[in-house]
């Protein structure tokens, strides 16, 4: 069974879905692709706006998360610290 | 007030070299977990920096009292392989025991809650239980030198032996090398423990440990900077 993923799996799963989307995203499609709830991504993307690290946009009248340039740093810095975690199996 | 030297005397001072190495080092790691715990609130990343910490305050009690052995020296005996330290300073006595029985708990406690963190399922009771045992096998290993070594490479064999499962689950570099530096962690205990054949086994054990810790340092910064 696949354990719980904690706080950083989360923020490293809306991150990386935003940059596979080539660095923007629909909030829905975002929800679909980090397998959240509303509320969770609700409450997760406030933090992270608020960090610097994505920005809500409106591209075409339509909604967009985009991530910014601290958030690719971010996400790699999220990379080494899970890569880090791993080699202790935590 | 006299005191048991393990080490020959030609390598007083460069195991204190050697254990300033392991405090930085081990400070580094705490420090990093600790970064890592503020961004997940993860209480295992929390108990790992703890951890890790520990490992850095007990080598500083060890740092401490081979300064207090190696520079308040006023005559030494050989008991067989050993030395028997004669100190004039009647006070400083203290240093030595504290400072040795501190060393010595913080370290057991150290790789213990590594082992908890990492093996993962317990209960409470459990670790109350080996708590209450590590802090006994502690305060007798002030009379068994060997009881505390045998204590550590104990939990150390199954610390490795969950590492190398890690490893083995998915074969990456990091994880090899994070299984490697235990097992030279392990062996520098072995060693420790050996040392009723020969004092020079001390030094092996420093080596083992410079090892270890120098392999913890090199995917620190494999895993951090890459």
């Amino acid at each position: 069974m696949k354990s719980r993923r904690d706080r950083i799996d989360v923020i490293y799963d809306i991150l990386s879905a935003i940059e596979k989307e080539g660095g923007q995203i629909k909030p829905t499609r975002l929800m679909y692709k980090s397998n959240l709830s509303h509320k969770l991504l609700k409450s997760h993307m406030q933090d992270l706006i608020e960090r610097g690290v994505i920005e809500e946009t409106t591209i075409k009248k339509k909604n967009y998360i985009v991530i910014t340039e601290s958030g690719k740093k971010f996400i790699s810095e999220l990379r080494k610290m899970k890569r880090f975690l791993e080699s202790f199996g935590l | 007030m006299f005191r048991l030297i393990f080490s020959p005397r030609w390598f007083y001072g460069i195991d204190i070299l050697f254990e300033i190495f392991f405090v930085f080092i081990t400070l580094l790691i705490s420090f990093y977990g600790y970064r890592i715990y503020k961004l997940s609130k993860n209480k295992e990343h929390k108990y790992f920096s703890i951890s890790f910490l520990l490992i850095a305050i007990s080598f500083a009690f060890k740092i401490l009292t081979n300064f207090d052995i190696y520079f308040n020296v006023f005559r030494t005996m050989k008991i067989g392989l050993h030395t028997l330290v004669l100190s004039y300073l009647y006070n400083s006595g203290i240093i030595y025991v504290t400072g040795l029985f501190i060393y010595k708990l913080l370290t057991t406690l150290a790789f213990f809650v590594l082992l908890l963190i990492t093996t993962k399922k317990h209960s409470k009771n459990d670790v109350y239980l080996i708590v209450y045992l590590i802090f006994i096998s502690t305060v007798f290993s002030s009379f068994t030198y060997y009881i505390f070594h045998i204590t550590l490479v104990i939990i150390l064999f199954f610390l490795c032996s969950y590492l190398y499962n890690n490893y083995k689950k998915r074969k990456e570099r990091s994880k090899f090398l994070v299984f490697f530096s235990f097992l030279m962690i392990f062996l520098g205990q072995f060693a420790f423990m050996m040392i009723f054949l020969a004092t020079e086994f001390y030094v092996v054990g420093e080596i083992f440990l410079l090892a270890g810790y120098s392999i913890l340092l090199y995917n620190y910064l494999l895993v951090s900077r890459k």
